[in-house]
């Protein structure tokens, strides 16, 4: 399962990685990605403590929490995409309809009447 | 040039986790997603404030309760009705506190649409599958698409997907056998639905569940129904072959790892009789008789759910003491025999992470505990890991109790009644923690509900019976 992700950063070439340096924001997220993943890998802690950590994990700024799920989606790591998208979820429940149409810019508007 | 060096660093210290990691999976990487990352200072952590494991304060008689209308109209096509009084002004400390914990700090004003506008499309399935069901109903009007997520299969897998910590409890109470009420732990809420899923002219005791269905009996123990207590997915499934008049006990599980793969459901008699209903082919099967290895007349505690662990149902007996397993993929039944503790009564099954469990109150001279024990596999003995806490337990001193235990996998409902009083708890198995319930009320009525019986369920939007 690694072979991909292996075969991904051996093809990319030498004089590309130079491109990609512009920006040190690109190596904040890897840095909690990886951050994630060494947690998740060590099986030091127990399924209550890991919980917990990911909760702590997961408790950043919504700009992060955005980069980190479009990062997980991109790099195909499950368990980080479950984990920010249940934090994202989260942090919408408590919306109304209407404020999460607005929010993510979605015009096709049901018109499925609501009980009040 | 440092911004190389570290980027280089990162790669490499990737390349080598991977190569190195044998547990997370990694797939093929998708084109079309943008490679564009902004940067912004990372936010100060917030510590997040653990529950209080033992809540002192007394629940007030205002009633929590949530008022779900789940109508059958078009298929798919359900509305959901909020409280029409406004939630009370005080919460308990507990309310307060976990939301902070869940970043309520972060409201519309905080998350930017300029941001999230760009958020991709196929995520919203993912983000969608882990709301709080009630949410979920309510985003049902957001956009078309959204609201025929139900019959969505990809949305049906998330689902599946979503690991559900908490299990719901689908009760009946005495004052309203018809229709059951629920009881959602996470949000400390109950709902009650106005439109039962099942028939109402049936009266249906909930016998056992899995996958986010629940197995239903009715009264007279003739007939069985399946139905997911969310939506109006309902079955009633065929007659047995065979007449059974008298008790039986039911186990049920999944093929696999949701209801989505089928399910089969288990009934076995005192006299041994038993047959297994098989969802994929819709029909009861008698595999072979019970062997002798199994002592006969199966004297079987029907207050004790069965317990199921993958494909094997364990069911309590009694003379002589211990547990009759079956397992539906080998069909093979295996009696353990397992002395009880001393003065035990009302004894439930219990399961968390495949390790049996025992659920019982324990009375000594005027005295009365609830106690916990874990089954040790190699002695076959019961071993006591945990005690309500005694403060509790005083309030049943010199009564007589009894208890009824609802939900028999992770998180455990009690309800405990004497002449005069009638307590509800719920025991968290994994983090022994003891919390009491809200009384469960009627919307627009005033008196608490007396819980007959019920069972936890695992809520799955998608499960269908």
């Amino acid at each position: 399962m690694s072979k991909t992700v292996k075969d991904a950063i051996e093809t990319i070439p030498t004089d590309e990685i130079n491109s990609i340096s512009l920006s040190l924001v690109r190596s904040e997220i890897l840095t909690k990605v990886i951050e994630y993943c060494k947690k998740h890998n060590s099986a030091q802690m127990s399924d209550v403590d890991l919980m917990d950590w990911d909760v702590e994990f997961a408790n950043v700024h919504y700009t992060t929490l955005f980069d980190l799920v479009l990062s997980a989606n991109y790099m195909n790591i499950n368990c980080l995409l479950d984990l920010v998208c249940g934090k994202i979820a989260d942090m919408i429940k408590g919306k109304t309809p209407g404020e999460i149409a607005k929010l993510f810019d979605i015009k096709d508007v049901s018109t499925y009447e609501e009980d009040n | 040039m440092e911004g190389l060096a570290m980027l280089k660093y990162l790669i490499s210290q990737l390349h080598q986790l991977f190569h190195d990691s044998s547990s997370i999976l990694l797939q093929q990487q998708q084109p079309s997603l943008p490679t564009t990352i902004f940067l912004h200072p990372p936010p100060p952590t917030t510590t997040t404030t653990r529950w209080t494991s033992f809540d002192s304060e007394e629940d007030s008689s205002v009633d929590d309760c949530c008022d779900l209308v789940m109508a059958a109209g078009k298929s798919h096509s359900f509305r959901i009705s909020e409280p029409l009084k406004p939630p009370p002004a005080k919460k308990p400390r507990k309310d307060r506190s976990r939301g902070k914990s869940l970043g309520r700090s972060c409201s519309s004003e905080v998350m930017e649409q300029e941001i999230w506008k760009d958020f991709p499309e196929d995520l919203f399935e993912a983000v969608i599958a882990r709301l709080p069901i009630a949410a979920f109903f309510r985003f049902r009007s957001v956009c078309r698409q959204w609201d025929s997520l139900l019959a969505s299969q990809s949305f049906s897998q998330h689902c599946a997907q979503v690991p559900q910590e908490n299990p719901w409890f689908y009760t009946i109470t005495h004052e309203n056998v018809n229709s059951g009420a629920m009881y959602d732990p996470s949000l400390k809420k109950w709902h009650h639905p106005s439109i039962s899923p099942l028939p109402t002219k049936l009266i249906v005791l909930p016998v056992a569940s899995a996958g986010g269905l629940v197995c239903f009996l009715d009264i007279g123990h003739r007939n069985f129904y399946v139905c997911n207590p969310l939506t109006q997915s309902f079955k009633e499934l065929p007659a047995r072959s065979v007449k059974v008049w008298s008790r039986v006990a039911v186990g049920m599980t999944v093929n696999g790892n949701s209801a989505g793969s089928g399910y089969k459901i288990l009934w076995v008699g005192c006299n041994g009789e038993y047959e297994v209903y098989d969802s994929v082919k819709n029909s009861w099967n008698r595999p072979g008789n019970i062997p002798g290895s199994v002592k006969l007349p199966l004297s079987l505690n029907f207050r004790s759910q069965a317990v199921a662990i993958d494909s094997t149902l364990y069911f309590m007996r009694s003379d002589p003491e211990g547990v009759v397993s079956y397992d539906v993929a080998t069909r093979v039944w295996t009696q353990y025999i397992i002395p009880a503790p001393l003065h035990l009564t009302d004894h439930t099954l219990a399961e968390y992470d495949g390790q049996i469990m025992l659920v019982g109150l324990l009375t000594k001279n005027a005295a009365t505990c609830v106690c916990i024990w874990e089954l040790q596999k190699m002695t076959l003995l019961w071993k006591e890991v945990d005690r309500m806490p005694n403060i509790w337990c005083l309030d049943f001193y010199g009564k007589h109790v009894r208890m009824t235990c609802l939900g028999n996998k992770g998180l455990l409902m009690l309800s405990l009644r004497s002449k005069q009083m009638n307590r509800l708890v719920t025991y968290n198995i994994a983090r022994k923690e003891w919390l009491k319930v809200p009384g469960c009320v009627v919307p627009h009525g005033k008196k608490r509900q007396w819980i007959a019986c019920g069972t936890a369920f695992y809520p799955c939007l998608t499960a269908v019976a």
